[in-house]
């Protein structure tokens, strides 16, 4: 299946330059992901053009949107290295798809190394806000296809939308663009009035303010017809608190407590179905839970 | 001391114990209370609870039996252990009432029955001790020849060991061996709702004890007499629900670290990852566990209800 460049012309954009690299990027994409397919069965490149799309319909930027069309060519593309990216688009362009790629916890060209993929986004979008805006135009469009997913998929996805993307769109005003420059002094502005001096201390943020933000309609949908899901916590410290919380100690059921000692302690529980639950600082770790 | 025929020696209990351990991974409860094993565990001091109000059975009991005074009383014990529980309970009752009360005690550990007999020695009511497995088929007739004479059975099971078994299997044992309308006296663990605060303290009480110089060496003793080298794995602690009453099962393992390999008739190995079953303990919630009982044909007459020891006094319908 052939696609064409059709939201775009060269006259919209302020040089040739501009339209080639956005064009570039579509032609690398597309054959880079000439075989995909998604969950859904519809070419993988779909996504990569509806996710291109938006960003340009929102923000007219050639770097975004070429970023766009490249953002899943490191991790699903086995032919396509992280200096390739660098090398043929640039390293703004280069360090988007790269800031967005959720295989690495480095950067090609930075020395800076992350122990969590999210703070690494987090810090990568207080150096260039287009990353921040790359993820949330990838996010809402895999949320339009969540349904394709395996059930555990589906609520990671839910659970990181609305812990993170959600709170981000609102700071960024996403869904009411503004300018990059405008943008990008909204998210400052917010991190400056809530003292988050670092990208680890802004996420805790957004997480804290999401177990606070019951009312939110996207909430119980990632708990409702959860109890399959099983939450697993490590750490004598985390099972006291889940255990003691008034939040959540009669929201949950553990299923598994397994221990060699005091302190060596695995807790594996789901949450009770219908319940939802809210707190201020539970650090569940997302990757480490499993399905039944 | 009576001897019913339904266990003939701790040899068959041995190789029944070794059978379910090859074929199950799994320690049979009866093999804690095995040879060393009986010194381990023998703590008359633990035994007799300074919590444990024997008073209060005893009224408890007293209560169900004031009104047929000339009734003759049996009150057997099942896995009567040193029967220390039973002593006191029992000459608690006498001082409180005129029956002819007689004790048989049950259990299938022979090193078991030979300290009951000590310490039954100076008991003030008649005593019979049973060699026995009381799940074993045959035993309700055997032991029916001996107490048919009785008006009123009471059966005591002491020391959570119903907390031990399958909680299916256990309660239709018991459900055959009592007579409808004969009583049984459970001492059990649990809360009368188990929140997540419980749970909480309730995996300190018992992670201790993987590191107990007592508990730990108790929960050991079957597979070091196997010839499993103690280093060769580790103990750890599982906590799961129980399904049929919803208690919280407290399962001590051995965990192997290094494959090993011993003989037990025949040759046994033991690889990295493989778990042995060493010992269960139930804590129950009080309300799912009546349920489950009123289900298996056993109603709640009375209740002493403690912070976590508990007495459940519940007659066969």
């Amino acid at each position: 299946m052939n696609f064409s460049l059709d939201f775009i012309s060269p006259s919209d954009c302020e040089t040739k330059d501009d339209f080639d690299t956005i064009e570039s990027a579509f032609n690398f994409a597309q054959t880079a992901h000439k075989d995909h397919k998604r969950k859904s069965g519809e070419p993988y490149f779909l996504h990569l053009y509806a996710v291109a799309k938006v960003t340009w319909e929102k923000y007219r930027n050639v770097t975004l949107t070429a970023a766009a069309f490249l953002h899943d060519t490191l991790e699903d593309c086995e032919k396509v290295e992280r200096a390739d990216i660098y090398n043929t688009f640039g390293d703004e362009i280069g360090f988007l798809v790269d800031a967005v790629s959720k295989c690495y916890l480095d950067f090609y060209k930075l020395d800076n190394k992350f122990d969590d993929k999210t703070v690494r986004i987090l810090w990568a979008g207080s150096r260039d806000i287009r990353v921040l805006l790359l993820k949330l135009a990838d996010r809402e469009h895999n949320l339009s296809t969540v349904k394709f997913l395996p059930s555990d998929k589906q609520i990671r996805m839910s659970f990181e939308t609305q812990a993170i993307y959600e709170p981000l769109k609102n700071i960024l005003s996403y869904d009411s663009p503004v300018s990059l420059s405008e943008t990008s002094r909204r998210r400052a502005a917010f991190v400056a009035r809530h003292k988050l001096h670092t990208p680890l201390e802004f996420k805790e943020y957004l997480f804290r303010e999401t177990f606070e933000n019951i009312d939110n309609d996207l909430y119980p949908m990632i708990y409702e017809n959860t109890d399959s899901v099983i939450w697993k916590v490590d750490g004598v410290k985390m099972f006291d608190f889940l255990c003691n919380s008034d939040i959540f100690k009669d929201r949950i059921e553990f299923t598994l407590i397994t221990a060699s000692c005091e302190e060596d302690v695995e807790a594996y529980f789901k949450f009770k179905i219908g319940v939802v639950a809210k707190d201020e600082d539970i650090k569940m770790n997302l990757s480490s839970y499993k399905t039944n | 001391m009576i001897d019913l025929s339904t266990i003939h020696s701790e040899v068959e209990v041995q190789k029944d114990i070794i059978k379910n351990f090859k074929q199950h991974r799994v320690i049979n409860q009866t093999a804690l209370y095995l040879g060393t094993g009986v010194d381990l565990y023998y703590n008359p001091d633990a035994i007799l609870s300074k919590t444990y109000d024997y008073h209060k059975v005893a009224i408890l009991l007293k209560e169900i039996i004031a009104k047929r005074t000339e009734a003759k009383l049996a009150i057997v014990s099942l896995g009567c252990g040193s029967c220390e529980k039973d002593k006191k309970v029992l000459e608690h009752l006498k001082e409180t009432t005129k029956h002819d009360i007689t004790f048989f005690g049950v259990d299938s550990s022979m090193a078991m029955i030979k300290k009951a007999n000590s310490v039954l020695n100076d008991a003030s009511f008649d005593s019979h001790l049973i060699f026995a497995d009381f799940g074993a088929l045959g035993f309700k007739e055997e032991l029916d020849n001996l107490i048919g004479d009785y008006d009123i059975g009471i059966y005591l099971f002491f020391g959570n060991t119903f907390g031990n078994l399958n909680q299916g299997y256990i309660a239709d044992v018991l459900n055959n061996i009592l007579h409808k309308g004969d009583y049984l006296l459970l001492d059990v663990a649990g809360f009368e709702t188990i929140t997540t605060t419980i749970q909480s303290k309730l995996f300190k009480r018992y992670v201790r004890y993987l590191e107990s110089p007592h508990e730990a060496v108790f929960f050991l003793e079957p597979i070091k007499s196997f010839g499993v080298p103690e280093d060769c794995g580790r103990l750890i602690l599982d906590i799961t629900k129980d399904d049929a009453t919803q208690a919280q099962v407290f399962m001590f393992k051995f965990k192997i670290n290094n494959s090993t390999t011993f003989d037990l008739g025949e040759r046994v190995n033991l690889s990295p990852n493989e778990c042995v079953d060493l010992c269960k303990i139930l804590v129950y919630d009080l309300g799912e566990l009546n349920k489950f009982l009123e289900i298996k044909g056993f109603e709640l007459k009375g209740q002493i209800l403690g912070d976590f020891h508990n007495q459940l006094l519940l007659q066969r319908q």
